[in-house]
């Protein structure tokens, strides 16, 4: 068998002299059978037509994938082939595995006539600065057909990240942009008309729940076939929720309570309150929530103004308190029933370092929250002056990112995302 | 012990080895040389170098290019080992710097060839599985398309462009502010 593999007609210059030697050995060296030779052209004349045709489509692919980023948006339009090359997933590993994917924060903002476009580079160099790259990008022509106008359908929009992909979900409208070539699409939008609601990914679907009053339907969108539907029922009707996903559990976590009004039994504020500090979990493989009765609270009382998953399979939650924030992970998924005991539990972290006096009475603050693979999470932190209020402090604070170190347990700061990023939906891509 | 470890080295350096080209032209080598390709080193392993070896998918003009490159990188890599195991004093450490810029000199005075040339030479360095020449020319046409619009690109390579009109003007659509 082996000595077989050694004796196909093209190889007979090779098999000649090699037979002797250990032949298992020769299926391992690669030896591409190019066309190359026989559709050369003439070398001699530069006019000739190019050869590029001539190039197998993983080499082609080795030259793409070494192509600065900046000039990628260009490639899809050349031709049939380049556009199916930069849409696979053999794009992606190449580029991975020539060190060109690092982990970034997109953040997305959307404007009535654009959508601005900011990456930040996470992981840094020895020696190189924070990279932050910002464009201006029109709205693709198709989402003016949509009926509302784009400027208030992505007003209170979510990012998720899927692979190379980030869907920006807004109110009747979902864009998707390909954070490698900026390629924007406009997508199913949600069955049911959402604003400030949760949206998270889980294994490789997006899950929303919660800003709307008329609905308390989960909704999953399959990237497959752009469509949605309704896969459960939440417990409680959250508005002004974040989402997370992480270990197979879609979170739905913080926002208050809005009801059609069913049952008057309970004041408004104590159900309010159930839910500003509170998460709602979705086992979404088995369509349970894994504790609807009650759901589970982040100790000392605080609000949950932004949540995340990781890549450790963990949930991240930030709360905010009366005069500062606090920082959770919830351990132990969704399997055990008790709250208390052993090492299922919240447990609290070093807490995000917000300027004093930017917290607090009158000012509303809100995380987007990130995880970036399974070893750090990134928080973009807004506080504006509630109106009525005067700040307490050094007025308000727009944009600020910080990144928390999983393994470290440390926070830091990275560079600001630009004005006009206050409300910017964030995702963790590599890019 | 280093005076040994050349010596060795010289030793290996010494035996040839004997490529020839798709049209029948012998280039000899040093095994230093050559087994900077992959694919030749497995078959000087194997012992499958006797009588030399045939290279059916490179021409000699592409040959004597790719041993160009391989001569002076195994001179490169000779130079290193020798650096790295002797004393790395600031005297050392400038020697290096040299020797890596004037390999970098090499490197943009190689890529001076017309494209023809250059995807033989991205052909061949995949055939022969070496790895920096593969990295160096592979680079060559991703940096040539830099900053280039669809039609400079299709312009500059011949390529037809097969999208349908409107194919072509949905995906510039989608990526409208790229071009503006």
């Amino acid at each position: 068998m082996a000595a077989e593999s050694c004796h196909p007609r093209g190889l007979s210059w090779f098999a000649r002299s090699c037979i002797p030697a250990d032949p298992a050995r020769h299926i391992a060296v690669p030896i591409p059978i190019s066309a190359a030779s026989t559709t050369k052209p003439p070398a001699s004349d530069a006019e000739e037509e190019s050869p590029i045709s001539a190039l197998p489509d993983e080499l082609l692919l080795e030259c793409l994938a070494r192509v600065p980023r900046a000039s990628l948006p260009a490639l899809p339009a050349v031709c049939r082939r380049f556009a199916a090359l930069l849409a696979s997933e053999g794009f992606l590993h190449l580029r991975r595995a020539h060190g060109r994917l690092r982990p970034c924060l997109l953040a997305v903002s959307v404007s009535s006539a654009h959508f601005a476009r900011a990456l930040l580079q996470l992981q840094l160099g020895a020696s190189s600065v924070p990279e932050l790259d910002v464009a201006a990008l029109p709205l693709p022509s198709l989402l003016h057909c949509a009926g509302s106008s784009s400027s208030s359908a992505f007003a209170h929009a979510r990012a998720v990240a899927l692979g190379r992909d980030v869907y920006l979900i807004g109110r009747g409208a979902t864009l998707r942009v390909d954070a490698l070539t900026g390629a924007a699409r406009a997508c199913a939008p949600t069955l049911f008309p959402r604003k400030k609601f949760a949206a998270a990914a889980v294994g490789g679907r997006i899950y929303v729940a919660g800003g709307s009053a008329r609905t308390a339907a989960v909704e999953e969108y399959d990237p497959s076939v752009d469509a949605w539907r309704v896969v459960a029922e939440a417990p409680r009707r959250r508005y002004g929720c974040a989402g997370a996903g992480a270990g197979g559990v879609f979170y739905v976590a913080g926002g208050v309570a809005v009801s059609s009004g069913g049952d008057g039994s309970g004041g408004a504020a104590t159900r309010a309150h159930a839910c500003a500090g509170s998460v709602d979990a979705l086992h979404v493989a088995s369509g349970a929530w894994a504790w609807s009765a009650r759901p589970r609270a982040v100790p000392g009382g605080g609000c949950v103004v932004g949540a995340c998953g990781a890549g450790d399979g963990h949930l991240y939650v930030v709360a905010s308190h009366a005069v500062d924030l606090s920082f959770w992970r919830w351990n132990g998924g969704v399997n055990r029933g008790g709250g208390g005991g052993g090492p299922c539990g919240w447990v609290a972290l070093e807490a995000p370092p917000v300027p004093r006096g930017l917290v607090g009475l009158g000012m509303a603050v809100r995380v987007a929250m990130a995880g970036v693979g399974g070893d750090r999470v990134t928080a973009v932190v807004n506080a504006t002056a509630v109106r009525g209020h005067n700040a307490a402090g050094g007025g308000a604070l727009e944009g600020m990112v910080l990144v928390y170190d999983i393994g470290g347990g440390k926070w830091s700061r990275a560079p600001d995302l630009p004005p006009g990023f206050r409300r910017a939906a964030c995702a963790a891509v590599e890019c | 012990m280093a005076s040994a470890g050349s010596g060795d080295e010289k030793a290996a350096a010494a035996a040839m080895i004997t490529l020839i080209s798709s049209d029948n032209e012998k280039f000899e080598v040093t095994e230093a040389t050559a087994t900077l390709s992959q694919t030749i080193r497995h078959m000087i392993e194997d012992g499958c170098t006797d009588g030399g070896v045939p290279l059916p998918n490179v021409t000699s003009k592409i040959l004597a290019r790719v041993i160009e490159y391989c001569k002076k990188h195994a001179t490169a890599a000779a130079g290193e080992e020798g650096s790295s195991s002797s004393f790395s004093d600031a005297a050392f450490l400038e020697v290096d710097r040299a020797f890596l810029e004037e390999l970098e000199e090499f490197d943009d005075a190689f890529l001076e060839v017309d494209r023809a040339t250059l995807f033989d030479l991205i052909l061949a360095a995949n055939y022969l599985d070496i790895k920096g020449l593969l990295n160096l020319t592979c680079q060559k046409v991703a940096d040539s398309v830099k900053g280039k619009t669809p039609e400079q690109i299709r312009e500059m390579y011949n390529i037809v462009n097969d999208l349908t009109p409107e194919e072509e003007a949905e995906i510039r659509r989608e990526t409208q502010w790229a071009f503006e």
